[in-house]
């Protein structure tokens, strides 16, 4: 009876204290001691030489660590925290600083559910009382911290990586900034290049079903239809499908110059496979998201098809661009457990932290009345990032570059996207006129349409 | 006289005691959080970990219900819950028109909206109980995940009518944006709560309760006495399909709009971890599960043990946590606590009253019993001549 008793306290106390630990929240990230080093490469403008004192700056990043996007969720805090080991330290101190306020990182992870999104966007803003959110990645999930934005007037919500349109194209937040561009802007070059140099006239798109992918769609629509070409067919599926036969069934087997495909990790894998194993012969147009290492590094009967793919992404592995290749070895030294090389969610929040710490110091840290004098500020930053210059129109979104890439086998035999074009000032328009027919309508599973 | 008089007054103390100071406690939370934090931080407590572990609690109250009295492990009623929000979306939102052509919205108040989802609801739980209610064991698991996972398929992909992968948004209260006025949301979602678990608690007391328990005991000799088992198996259900739907008509007011994400495979296990987690049980099991479940889903990204940080891997702690529970407390959080309670009542009244102990001395729960015989009640086990029951 007695050792019972003893032994229900213990655990009584036990579950106490882990609730007590859970409790105890404003445990905020600061910078491992070794990562102070490594950011070598800080140059003069650092945010570490604002005069800045007397507070602390908390920033909350929100990224996906759970479902299909967790692998570029971890990546995505690596280039908040790269942002911060290249702008934000001190020789003489530990930490990250902006002049003499230590800026913390409190990080949340999401499972690419906007619900899920909005509850740990709370919590960072209400609970954790972050002064600026950075996230999230997916494109769903970023249409509603914008409307949770909108009645918090007095916190800064920068993007992460989402990248729907209409996340700052149609009824934005005034406190919602986007310093990476949309996946309509991550397609610019994509249509008229596949219409006019590649010769596809009739195209039948395969994509996922979400905001996200509409958004591409409407991206590459918006040239390849102004350029004359047709979409003939448009097929959408659940995130994660497994089983294509059904689409693959549905494509027209003449007829069709290309398929073009915005599909991400495994659920592009599995179509290549189930395509190529059911005899098609059509070339491929890919999205962003959708011939990136993980499909290019797979074996399959598919490889050889994906040779002459064309995509377009605001990064390209291979650009060797001085800024770029300093980013990558910064990326490399600084997490030596990272990717082959920093995919575009690592940079869509680094140029998100890196946008946010120089409106930091624009205002010497100055958060006070609401943060309007720092959201002014950071409506006017302007920058060079990895990939070339990145500045905000009047909704808070980024104008930024943009590659035309096409897959290509390597001496060594291996895929790779060799990079054909770059272009500069991608607005979020593509160049389209305000009072366009393309933008009539938000982007959405029939719209636009050119059949 | 006297001396019965207060050693009644001391019984109905003990009884009623930590009930009383439960009651209490939420009524003032709302109220006392101000005093504690920060505007911001009083108004998360008080809607994303206070109404939400109610909203949830209903829910898992539903399930615990089936199991408990209907000896029914329903994976469906997250569904429900989601089909009654559906509901309210439909009913609530204005008449408009979808871009694939289907018209939907009735732009009816937030009441009656929520009057008709809650029948729409009931409904929908018999249909499910109708389909299901014939199987038992491992196949019945398997048919309402089924349905659960079929409804998730059917709104994600429904644009019509349904609003697909977006769903639908803009759906109000009867109280405005719960981030407004947190209080009054708190406490709509109290009287839902506690209307839900007095009106179950009484429910399984009635003749119809009683006759569930008889069939969750033994569905064979239940027959032979002719009562139709099926039809009452469908009862539950019914019944349970209402509860899910009162969470979920609160869920989709709290957060104002509605998607698939609600209705996903991770909400329906949720739905699971906090009846176990609470104690399958115990009806109150299912909002301290709910409690229990937020905290650790909420803060578990905030702890560092021995400097190494979970905001990466919270979820890592989250199952090492539930995992520790359900080894440590195999009738949940309640059941740990529900021991330790008659463990100290036995104790105090030993002392006491030696003879009133001996007439309380209800036989200790063997655990063997509790995997061996279906699940039984232990609120009504422990006390069982207060319940006019005789076992």
């Amino acid at each position: 009876m007695t050792f019972t008793t003893t032994k229900k306290l213990v655990i009584l106390s036990a579950a106490a204290a882990i609730l007590a630990a859970a409790c105890s929240s404003g445990n905020a990230t600061t910078a491992p001691a070794g990562s102070a080093a490594a950011g070598t490469a800080a140059p003069a403008e650092s945010a570490a030489a604002a005069s800045c004192s007397g507070h602390t700056i908390s920033l909350g990043g929100l990224a996906t660590l759970e479902g299909p996007f967790a692998v570029p969720g971890q990546d995505s805090f690596r280039g908040i925290e790269q942002a911060l080991n290249t702008f934000a330290t001190r020789a003489d101190k530990k930490g990250w600083w902006l002049g003499d306020c230590e800026i913390t990182l409190t990080k949340e992870g999401s499972d690419a559910t906007p619900a899920v999104a909005l509850e740990k966007a709370k919590k960072l803003i209400e609970q954790d009382n972050v002064d600026i959110l950075i996230g999230p990645l997916s494109g769903d999930e970023g249409l509603a911290i914008k409307d949770y934005a909108k009645t918090v007037p007095d916190k800064t919500f920068v993007n992460g990586s989402s990248a729907a349109q209409d996340t700052t194209f149609r009824d934005p937040a005034p406190n919602f900034f986007r310093f990476s561009t949309d996946g309509a802007q991550w397609q610019a070059g994509l249509g008229s290049y596949a219409y006019k140099t590649k010769n596809y006239h009739n195209v039948v798109t395969v994509a996922e079903d979400y905001s996200f992918p509409y958004t591409q769609v409407g991206g590459f629509m918006y040239e390849f239809c102004a350029a004359g070409g047709h979409v003939i067919q448009k097929n959408w599926v659940p995130l994660g499908t497994k089983d294509y036969s059904s689409v693959v069934s549905n494509i027209p087997t003449s007829g069709v110059d290309a398929i073009y495909v915005a599909l991400g990790g495994s659920d592009a894998i599995n179509f290549f496979t189930q395509y190529a194993q059911a005899g098609g012969k059509a070339k491929f147009i890919g999205g962003s998201i959708t011939v990136d290492q993980t499909v290019l590094g797979t074996t399959g009967a598919f490889q050889d098809q994906l040779v002459g793919t064309i995509t377009a992404s605001p990064t390209s592995d291979t650009a060797n661009e001085p800024a770029w290749n300093e980013y990558v070895k910064a990326y490399h030294e600084q997490f030596p457990d990272g990717l082959p090389y920093p995919g575009l969610f690592a940079l869509s929040y680094y140029n998100e932290t890196v946008g946010v710490l120089k409106g930091l110091a624009a205002v010497n840290g100055d958060l006070s009345n609401g943060q309007q004098a720092f959201m002014q500020a950071l409506a006017k930053v302007a920058f060079d990032g990895p990939t070339g210059h990145i500045a905000l129109d009047q909704n808070r979104q980024a104008i930024g570059p943009n590659y035309v890439s096409e897959i290509q086998k390597g001496a060594d035999g291996k895929l790779a996207a060799v990079v054909i074009s770059k272009a500069d000032n991608v607005n979020q328009t593509l160049g389209l006129p305000a009072d366009s027919p393309y933008l009539a309508q938000p982007v959405s599973r029939d719209f636009p349409s050119c059949p | 006289m006297s001396g019965t008089a207060a050693a009644a007054g001391g019984k109905a103390a003990r009884r009623w005691g930590l009930p009383l100071a439960g009651i209490a406690l939420l009524i003032l939370y709302p109220l006392v959080l101000p005093l504690l934090f920060n505007a911001n931080q009083a108004r998360y407590w008080t809607l994303s970990i206070g109404s939400q572990s109610l909203i949830l609690g209903i829910v898992a109250l539903s399930l615990i219900f089936m199991s408990g009295y209907g000896g029914m492990v329903s994976l469906a009623q997250a569904a429900l819950a989601g089909f009654a929000a559906y509901m309210v979306a439909l009913m609530n939102l204005l008449p408009s028109t979808t871009a694939t052509g289907g018209t939907i919205g009735l732009g009816l108040p937030s009441i009656p909206s929520a009057v008709i989802a809650l029948v729409l609801a009931t409904l929908a739980g018999a249909l499910v109980g109708a389909i299901a209610s014939r199987s038992s064991g491992i196949y019945f698991l398997m048919l309402t995940l089924a349905i659960a996972v079929g409804f998730f398929y059917v709104v994600l992909q429904n644009y019509q009518f349904l609003g697909g992968h977006i769903g639908f948004a803009g759906i109000v209260g009867p109280t405005g944006q719960p981030r407004q006025n947190p209080i009054a949301f708190y406490y709509l979602c109290l009287v839902v709560a506690g209307l839900a678990y007095v009106g179950l608690r009484y429910l399984v007391r009635t003749q119809l309760g009683l006759t569930f328990q008889g069939i969750r005991d033994n569905p064979r000799r239940m027959r032979a006495l002719g009562y139709r088992v099926s039809l009452h198996r469908v009862a539950i259900f019914a019944i349970g399909g209402f509860v899910a739907g009162l969470s979920g008509v609160l869920g989709v007011w709290y957060r104002g709009n509605i998607s698939p994400g609600v209705v996903d495979l991770s909400r329906t296990i949720d739905v699971l971890i906090i009846a176990v987690v609470g104690g399958l049980g115990y009806p109150i099991g299912a909002f301290v599960g709910a409690v229990a479940f937020l905290i650790l889903d909420i803060f578990a990204s905030s702890v560092t043990l021995f400097g190494f940080s979970f905001d990466e891997r919270f979820n890592t702690l989250i199952g090492l946590a539930f995992v520790v529970i359900v080894i440590v407390a195999p009738h949940g959080l309640t059941g740990l606590v529900d021991r330790g309670w008659r463990a100290a009542r036995r104790r105090f009244s030993s002392v006491g009253a030696p003879v009133a102990a001996a007439a309380a001395d209800v036989p200790v729960e063997n655990p063997m019993d509790a995997i061996a015989a279906p699940p039984i009640d232990p609120i009504d086990q422990r006390d069982p001549d207060s319940m006019g029951i005789s076992r």
